[in-house]
């Protein structure tokens, strides 16, 4: 009885051990395997990132995998928020996609909503990867210097990964997060731990929402999240949305605080003190003048503007960056809605990017095969 | 804390070694432990009224052996049938009152918790009385004993129903469990199954789900038939995903718990789907509320009367909400429907396979139109959308409609599947003896690999938690 019992525990055991190597071998195959476009494609895939903020690291140790691979050495990393991404359309309409047409090695890591401190946040976490931050473009946007109350937090999807880079900037901004309602990462310990400490440590989990999400969108069994890419002139209900107090907040035209006790402002100075030596781009975000043109010309809104753009272009001397204010650049037909691009908008503010880049910061290997989209 | 969650295994796998090192008894105050643990994890007030409902019936058992054995059944099933009323119902009623008469305000704000799994333990309890009380069993007298049968972690919250004839002795053997690797690999592949059905095809079915109804009675008639269909094969795969799992957990333990579905989508008729369909609920409803009625045995129109009603109290019990009345008054009608069928017309046609297919499909209609009663979120939707999906009024059709109605052939073709997998006992034992140990071990690390993408970052619970 005691010898079939122990023979049968011991074929148990064996075929775990098979299963095991089995299942490591899966994991090794993975890595090897997985493209770049299943976790990203021209940008973040904030359609699975959304759900599970974690992923923002999945994301970066591919476009670290990708650099490795093809030797890349100057490459431009965006970051920013919706505008940045390119909502409401599709990837191949969105700045990421206009940018690499000739010249691959521009990485979008924008992340619709994101705030200052996640910026801050992702370069940190691009620096302990070991991605280089040499050349960075960052949209900023007037709704960013508003006040909160506390929301939206100024850091919106990354606050565990900033307690974890930069704890004492963490502790300085906790009293604020903890009454905010609209911070998206999770507070249970025990998942936080299974996401951020083992999940990332087996391929299969760590890449597990982004293949999933593959393999539906292939089944047409995912539901596409994109928005409304039209021109904002075709959508009639447009009007009457942003008169929501959640829109009109953006342009709220009380006197902006422009000092360190504004966290915006605390932030950027962080961004600046970080890319010190090395290029940095802040580009304001162009408004839609005809749709939101009551609101950019009330005097409080002109005051800030102003204001804003020699507090900004202060900041650049001071901190050796580059600035350009795109306000009115934009023509209102290229208008997705009130701050957001159609395909043609963002093809053109991506050749505005071009443009600026190559007369900031001259010639680089990631240009050189560049061609005028 | 979900049978598929990360928390769960850990909890199972620390169970299962102390609870296998343990010695004699102390495996039963292990179990006992970690069942506390478990319910624990929904809240403490959870526990304290789980606490309370077992004291109260384990004392009224005791209690039955005496002179007072009326009082005490009645104290006792009394008690936990307020309890659950009290809970689950409180502010259904109020709500129905509140239209015909002013109540005081103080009566609606009351907060109410709706203590995880209390509709299947009230029920366990409730038939474990009821049958001390009609002298089918005799009481249990421990209370170590009791706290296990009704609070085993791998059936507490959704079940199977058990019944104290068959499960009380199981416990009561618990110390002489000794590690049997067939009831070891029997729990493992119950287990990886459930998880199977859970993740890959009911979780991955809920946001499809969400998606249609969602849009209410603006579901077109196509629509609304691929999101009946899309529903009732989520509920069915992650129910009967749940009932495997605690199948797998009850056998790690050695215990045999009862088996809660038969692929019920391969029914003729009402009767045979209730055989088929979480049959530890139909069986109680059958033996502590249909045959107390009078069954069939008071004459047939009596008898129709009691099943609708029978019928009628089960929809209830899923929810507090009038939906779930409607969906038991409709299996409720099938059923006394079907019995006139029996007793009229059944006999001049002739059986065949062919019309056993033919049955099966129909049938297969009318379980997905009752799907649409228990999924609506609002009352006011369902005469609608009932319509649609009869009259085929509205034949427009959404993006994606062929690949949907190729899912809903796809997920049919895995329930003949089961059938066929679940008949053919063989299957495994074949497996395990004629295909080398490396390939198993491949085709293990692969299931494992599957069930790692499919964990969500946001697991969705059981549906049938809810009740």
């Amino acid at each position: 009885m005691q010898l079939h019992r122990n023979n049968a525990l011991a074929h148990i055991a064996r075929l775990a051990l098979y299963s095991a190597v089995f299942f490591v071998l899966f994991q090794i195959l993975l890595v090897v395997c997985l493209p770049l476009s299943t976790v990203y494609y021209y940008r973040m895939d904030y359609d699975v990132v959304k759900d599970n903020i974690a992923d923002v690291g999945a994301t970066l140790d591919m476009v670290k995998r990708e650099i490795r691979q093809k030797h890349l050495e100057d490459y431009v990393i965006l970051l920013g928020d919706s505008i940045m991404y390119s909502g409401p359309g599709g990837p191949t309409q969105s700045i990421g996609y206009f940018l690499n047409r000739g010249c691959e090695w521009v990485f979008n890591l924008a992340i619709p909503a994101a705030q200052m401190g996640d910026f801050y946040t992702l370069l940190l976490m691009l620096d302990e990867r070991g991605i280089s931050t040499d050349h960075v473009v960052l949209n900023l946007t007037y709704a960013g210097f508003v006040k909160r109350d506390p929301d939206p937090p100024i850091v919106y999807w990354l606050g565990r990964e900033l307690a974890r880079l930069d704890l004492e900037t963490y502790r300085s901004i906790a009293p604020d997060l903890a009454r905010s309602r609209e911070k998206q990462w999770s507070s249970d310990p025990f998942d936080s731990y299974l996401e951020y400490e083992v999940y990332p440590r087996i391929p299969v989990l760590k890449y597990k929402d982004f293949i999933r999400a593959a393999v539906e969108r292939k089944l047409g069994l995912r539901p596409i999240q994109e928005g409304d890419p039209r021109p904002w002139r075709e959508k009639a209900y447009l009007k009457e949305l942003l008169k929501q107090p959640v829109y009109r907040k953006t342009f709220d035209p009380s006197p902006l605080q422009l000092d360190d006790a504004n966290p915006n402002v605390a932030f950027l100075k962080r961004i600046a003190e970080h890319q010190k030596g090395k290029d940095l781009l802040l580009f304001m975000s162009p408004i839609n003048p005809e749709l939101m043109q009551d609101e950019i010309n009330e005097p409080g809104f002109v005051r800030n503007e102003v204001r804003l753009n020699s507090f900004l272009e202060d900041m650049a001397c001071h901190y050796g960056f580059q600035y350009i204010d795109l306000s009115g650049v934009i023509s209102p037909d290229q208008f997705a809605d009130h701050v957001h691009l159609t395909g043609e908008g963002y093809k053109s503010l991506a050749r505005i990017i071009r443009k600026e880049i190559l007369s900031a910061w001259g010639v680089a290997p990631w240009v050189s095969t560049h061609h005028s989209s | 804390m979900g049978f598929h969650t990360p928390q769960f295994l850990i909890l199972v796998f620390i169970a299962f070694v102390l609870f296998a090192v343990a010695k004699g008894r102390y495996k039963l105050v292990v179990l006992a432990t970690f069942d506390a643990l478990f319910y624990l994890y929904a809240g403490i007030m959870h526990l304290a009224l789980l606490v309370g409902a077992s004291l109260v019936s384990y004392y009224s058992g005791i209690m039955m052996t005496g002179r007072r054995k009326k009082l005490a059944v009645v104290i006792g099933v009394g008690l936990n049938l307020l309890n659950l009323a009290f809970f689950k119902y409180y502010h259904f009623v109020l709500e129905n009152l509140s239209r015909f008469a002013t109540l005081p305000p103080g009566l609606i704000s009351l907060k109410t918790i709706l203590p995880i799994g209390i509709s299947f333990y009230t029920f366990q309890l409730v038939a474990y009385l009821i049958d001390v009380y009609r002298g089918d069993l005799k009481p249990i007298k421990s209370f170590l004993e009791f706290w296990v049968f009704i609070s085993f972690f791998g059936q507490v919250i959704a079940g199977p129903i058990m019944r104290a004839s068959a499960f009380a002795p199981q416990v009561a053997s618990t110390s002489e469990w000794e590690f049997d690797s067939e009831r070891f690999k029997k729990a493992v592949l119950l287990f990886t199954l459930g998880l199977m059905k859970k993740l890959l095809i009911a979780d991955s079915l809920a946001p499809l789900v969400d998606k249609y109804f969602s849009r209410g009675s603006a579901m077109s008639s196509v629509d609304i038939w691929i999101a009946a269909y899309l529903f009732g094969f989520q509920v069915y795969y992650d129910f009967s995903a749940y009932s495997d799992m605690a199948l797998g957990v009850g056998h790690l333990f050695g215990y045999d718990l009862a088996q809660n579905f038969r692929c019920p989508y391969l029914s003729e008729n009402p009767s045979e789907f209730w055989s088929r369909w979480h049959i530890t609920l139909s069986t109680w409803i059958r033996d502590y509320l249909y045959i107390p009625m009078g069954g069939s045995r008071n004459g047939f129109t009596r008898g129709l009367v009691a099943v609708v009603l029978s019928m009628c109290i089960s929809g209830l019990w899923h929810g507090a909400s009038w939906t779930f009345v409607l969906w038991g008054l409709y299996h409720g009608l099938l059923s006394a429907g079907h019995r006139i069928w029996e007793k009229t017309l059944a006999k001049r046609i002739r059986g065949g396979k062919l019309i056993r297919c033919l049955n099966v499909f129909l049938f297969l209609q009318l379980t997905m139109i009752g799907w649409v009663f228990f999924r609506v979120q609002l009352m006011s939707d369902l005469v609608p959308l009932l319509r649609k999906m009869i009259t085929f009024s509205d034949f427009s059709a959404g993006p994606h409609v062929a690949a949907y109605l190729s899912l809903v052939v796809c997920l049919y073709g895995l329930h003949i599947a089961e059938y066929v997998g679940r008949r053919s006992t063989q299957i495994y034992a074949r497996w395990s003896q004629r295909v080398p140990l490396a390939i198993r071990g491949l085709g293990w690390a692969s299931i494992a690999f599957l069930i790692c993408l499919f964990i969500r970052p946001k697991p969705n619970a059981f549906i049938y938690f809810q009740f």
